[in-house]
């Protein structure tokens, strides 16, 4: 089994729904599941599906996860900026967009400012637009990944709603892994035992208001190695 | 009569499932020839992003892609009524029956109306940023006219209608890599024809007329994910005052594995082989034989696509 941790540099700005509604935000530690798909579709052969219907189309799945040859972390925030914002878009399914130059419906947008109760029933402007907060150029991450084939010295893959975040990423020391508890327990379904174990192993628990956002922070790279991996791999 | 396609980079049938992602990325140059307005969630000027101490124009690659996807929908609606369902509209998907058409199985499709179905895009587009530097004070005021053609109305008062914009200025250049992942030839055809054939960006662009000029620098094909970012190049690769050429080729020599293919107009880079420059004369509708090359091969490409996406149901 090889190691490899990487620090990456994001090259465009990378939005991402860490939490939906009204407001799309990206917090700053990009999840495991993701990065599974990023890599997977580049470096491992994971089949990508280039149309859905019915189902399938609108509830994710992610059961094809635990039948690959690899596993990353969480990407871990090292040097982030989240002040990128574009007022657009209705529904992020759709190609179709929405620009704003009345600073009212920004506000409103961005939750600074109140909004009709009943957004449905307010006008076209309302129940369509979306705010999307997103991660600037410049920022970087590291993550690792445990996988059966060496990964290049330099990978390269997209992330994010349309595939905007370019990330390049380049080999270096490990400094403290974050592990994905959805990934953990849903997909590759430990159990809460083990995951119990793995909380007490790590420096802190961090909860998030999605399934998904709930990482285990520092564990001791030891105990990943020698209990997690051959469960999940 | 008929085109000659890669063995590398390209699929050689549409399909939904797909393990390889073999991909071909366009190395677009976006020349400005034009004062044109990328305008974002600023009503009057681009977003901007800053490199070093530099800011540069930051644009989105889906106001490229929008305009291409209509120049492609005006092509297919003109070369054969058969191609776009008649009551498709673009951005108003019904059904996937009435919605399949070459334009949305290579740029992507979601079918938010009478029917879930999402189709994913093959073309990627990422956000790209001018090469020079984006002048914030650069502002142009404009006052609007009355029916008169002057700013005074019959009793002479003056027009109090102004606006302003900042505009990015010709001579400014957007590099851009368009990538296709998983694509067909006639895929690969299809957006060529797109990116040859547009010349209109940016807001107002109804009333500015041609104000982009698009260049295909080159060709990078891969057996796998081909992509480049417009970003790395800028930050990593390019100062002010370099030669653009050269520093496109420094970055693809740079970041290529081993198994791509480039050919183009760069250092290092190959040049473009027999079956490209005939691929780019039909895309931009040079050759004589331009409409029945291109007629044929989407038919056969949205056959293709029908018989894998509708007789499953």
């Amino acid at each position: 089994m090889i190691e490899q941790t990487f620090e990456a540099t994001l090259y465009a700005p990378l939005f991402y729904s860490s939490s939906e509604g009204r407001a799309i935000r990206t917090q700053p530690t990009l999840s495991a599941t993701a990065l599974m798909h990023a890599l997977g579709y580049r470096y491992f052969g994971m089949e990508k599906r280039y149309a859905e219907l019915g189902d399938e189309a609108t509830s994710p799945d992610y059961s094809h996860l635990a039948d690959t040859s690899f596993f990353v972390t969480d990407m871990r925030p090292v040097a982030v900026q989240t002040d990128e914002r574009t007022f657009r878009s209705t529904d992020f399914r759709s190609e179709r967009h929405f620009t704003t130059n009345d600073p009212d419906i920004a506000d409103q947008v961005a939750g600074t400012k109140s909004v009709p109760s009943v957004l449905e029933n307010s006008g076209a402007a309302y129940q369509t637009m979306r705010n999307y907060v997103g991660i600037t150029p410049g920022s970087t991450f590291e993550f690792t990944v445990w996988s059966e084939d060496e990964l290049p010295d330099r990978p390269f893959f997209r992330m994010g709603i349309k595939q905007t975040g370019e990330i390049r990423a380049k080999t270096s020391d490990l400094d403290t892994l974050v592990l994905n508890k959805y990934l953990l327990s849903e997909v590759y379904g430990l159990s809460d035992e083990l995951l119990a174990k793995l909380m007490e192993r790590s420096q802190s628990f961090k909860r998030g208001n999605d399934p998904r956002l709930q990482h285990f922070v520092g564990p001791d790279p030891g105990f990943v190695r020698d209990w997690i991996l051959p469960e999940v791999l | 009569m008929t085109l000659e396609y890669p063995d590398k980079g390209l699929v050689e049938s549409f399909d939904i499932y797909r393990k390889e992602k073999p991909s071909v990325t366009l190395v677009v140059k976006r020349d400005v020839t034009e004062p044109t307005l990328f305008r974002n969630s600023n009503h009057d000027r681009a977003e901007t992003q800053e490199f070093g101490d530099k800011l540069h124009a930051q644009v989105n690659g889906e106001k490229f892609t929008s305009k291409e996807r209509l120049t492609g929908l005006a092509l297919l609606r003109g070369l054969d009524e058969e191609f776009v369902h008649e009551e498709y509209a673009y951005n108003e998907p019904e059904t996937l029956e009435k919605s399949l058409n070459v334009g949305t199985i290579t740029y992507g499709l979601a079918g938010t109306g009478d029917q879930d179905f999402a189709i994913k895009s093959r073309v990627v587009e990422g956000y790209t940023y001018t090469t020079d530097e984006y002048d914030l004070m650069n502002k142009e005021t404009r006052n609007a006219v009355y029916e008169s053609g002057t700013m005074r109305n019959e009793d002479g008062g003056q027009s109090e209608a102004l606006f302003d914009f900042v505009k990015v200025q010709p001579g400014n250049d957007l590099v851009h890599f368009v990538t296709l992942e998983a694509a067909t030839g006639p895929m690969l055809l299809y957006v060529l024809h797109n990116i040859l054939n547009t010349g209109k960006y940016g807001a107002r662009e109804t009333r500015t007329g041609r104000n982009i000029r698009n260049d295909v620098l080159g060709i990078i094909l891969g057996n796998h994910d081909t992509s480049l970012s417009t970003g790395e190049l800028l930050m990593e690769y390019h100062d002010e005052g370099d030669d653009l050429r050269a520093s496109i080729g420094e970055y693809v020599s740079d970041v290529s594995r081993t198994d791509w293919d480039v050919y183009g107009d760069f250092e290092d880079a190959n040049d473009a082989p027999d079956w490209f420059e005939r691929l780019q004369a039909v895309a931009a509708r040079e050759a004589d034989d331009a409409d029945e090359v291109l007629r044929e091969e989407f038919e056969s490409l949205l056959e293709g696509a029908k018989s894998k996406l509708l007789d499953d149901d």
